[in-house]
């Protein structure tokens, strides 16, 4: 039965990283910056998963656990931010080639350079739901939040991208 | 709930540049390598468990008449020993270390400050059942002796909680004996009209001590009185059919918190779904829900508040599924001061 369980977990975990782990991955990095503590973060939300798959009574509740596990790994790395002492600063995407360096990408820097200062509530709010897609229920399970504080995090942190924004508009 | 369609130009300009900056990300080719070659083994956590569950099942099997089951419960109170408890100051994760050996009651051990889990009751919509507080003791008794104690003697701190055990007993001692916890008690005791559900009580709360001090949480438990006459061994009672299905853990009931205020529990719900009220002089000012990391079985819940200071009202329930036709749905609140 053991077994079972493990191939079906093995199964399920090879499905979800092929239909989640780029985006998760990405996630991961406009949250906390680095691409390389990213994948890290991403792949214990996996093992995580895998770990509990025999006790996840629904399979759709997968994808909500392994995003929660990514903001909560994100968080955990911005605590401590020796984790990417370890992992140099690498900026996300910050190599690109001088054909890729179009308009909209200096202003996709600007935004991703602000979106940092911002404090990590309000980065993760906006980023769950402008990138993430998530609806504001989905953001505050995720963040382990009320809906309302969602609401006020997300307000804020578009306040404080403004300026920002401002200049590339 | 937002749509592209209704968004700002501003929103979707933070959209487009979200994406843009996401699309530049180019994970490694070998995640799914590098997963697979940590979940390939069967995890070193779930061994000793899965033994400690046989053991056990085949104890209670040898000295258990009548329907009794033992559970190990280490997913409910086991992992609750590691949390923070009503006094951050404490830490119950340094408590076991200081009980010396499995032997329970050493000689004159030391007073020293213990937070211990204690089991009362309280209603929860569908009769009496089983709530937990923690309660910071000094003692020199053992972690099980001075929990039990605890709940023959002291008062809960939240109003909606009861005991079903009449003051005037005391523990004398709390030992683990052969394939028992040995709980002698200084008088005969009286108990409210439930006298099963009291003895539940009892033994949710040795043996919740128990786990919390990393001794077996899983053995039965005897009741003594001046050391003669001890019962038959009792387990503990499926938690689904004795507990309440909701059970806050933080804040303590009448805390004083800072924001932002993590509210924490543990609740066997449908859906994993829980949800929450939060009150201002009876009146309802935030609400939303949260999730259990599973459902139908306690599990922990979370959520996070950032509050003004002032003095507020936790409400957390289950989702009523019957739509009104069946029982209320359970819940628990506590009251707090944000400073």
């Amino acid at each position: 039965m053991q077994d079972r369980t493990g191939s079906e977990a093995d199964a399920a975990i090879t499905d979800l990283y092929a239909a989640h782990y780029v985006r998760l991955v990405r996630l991961a990095t406009l949250l906390q910056g680095s691409e390389a503590v990213a994948e890290e973060v991403v792949q214990d939300a996996f093992v995580a998963l895998h770990r509990r798959w025999r006790r996840l009574r629904e399979p759709a509740a997968a994808v909500a656990y392994l995003r929660t596990s990514v903001v909560h790994g994100c968080r955990s790395v911005q605590r401590r931010r020796g984790v990417a002492a370890r992992h140099p600063e690498e900026p996300a995407g910050h190599a690109p080639s001088a054909e890729q360096v179009a308009v909209g990408d200096a202003a996709a820097d600007a935004v991703v350079e602000a979106l940092r200062g911002l404090p990590d509530r309000q980065r993760e709010a906006l980023v769950l739901r402008y990138y993430g897609g998530l609806s504001e229920s989905e953001i505050a399970s995720a963040m382990k939040i009320s809906n309302g504080a969602v609401k006020s995090h997300a307000s804020r942190g578009l306040a404080g991208l403004r300026e920002a924004m401002a200049e590339w508009s | 709930m937002s749509t592209p369609e209704n968004w700002t130009p501003e929103e979707q300009r933070l959209q487009d540049a979200l994406h843009r900056a996401a699309e530049r990300v180019q994970p490694g080719p070998d995640g799914l390598a590098r997963i697979r070659r940590r979940t390939a083994v069967v995890p070193m956590w779930r061994r000793p468990v899965a033994l400690g569950l046989a053991g056990a099942t085949a104890l209670a099997a040898a000295v258990i008449v009548g329907g009794v089951v033992v559970l190990s419960d280490d997913d409910g109170d086991a992992p609750v020993a590691s949390q923070t408890s009503t006094s951050p100051s404490e830490s119950p994760s340094e408590t076991p270390t200081q009980t010396p050996a499995p032997s329970a009651t050493q000689t004159a051990p030391p007073a020293r400050t213990l937070t211990v889990p204690v089991y009362y009751v309280a209603d929860s919509g569908d009769g009496l059942r089983l709530v937990r507080e923690f309660h910071t003791v000094e003692t020199s008794s053992s972690p099980i002796a001075a929990a039990v104690n605890e709940m023959l003697t002291a008062s809960p701190a939240d109003p909606d909680y009861t005991s079903l055990w009449e003051p005037g007993v005391e523990v004398t001692s709390a030992e683990i004996a052969d394939g028992s916890i040995d709980v002698d008690l200084s008088a005969p005791p009286v108990v409210g009209e439930d006298a099963d559900l009291a003895t539940q009580q009892l033994v949710y709360t040795a043996t919740a001590a128990a786990a919390s001090a990393e001794l077996d949480g899983s053995l039965p438990v005897r009741i003594l009185v001046a050391g003669e006459n001890p019962s038959e061994p009792v387990g503990r009672a499926d938690p689904l059919g004795v507990r309440q299905l909701v059970q806050l853990n933080d804040p303590a009931e009448g805390a004083t918190v800072s924001s932002p205020v993590a509210v924490t529990g543990e609740a066997a719900v449908n859906e994993a779904n829980v949800l929450w009220e939060l009150r201002r002089d009876g009146e309802v000012v935030d609400s939303g829900n949260t999730t259990a990391e599973e459902c139908c079985t306690f599990s922990p819940f979370e959520l996070e508040l950032d509050l003004e200071p002032g003095s507020y009202q936790i409400v957390v329930s289950e989702s009523d599924e019957s739509g009104g036709e069946g029982r209320p749905p359970m819940s628990d609140s506590r009251t707090f001061t944000v400073e």
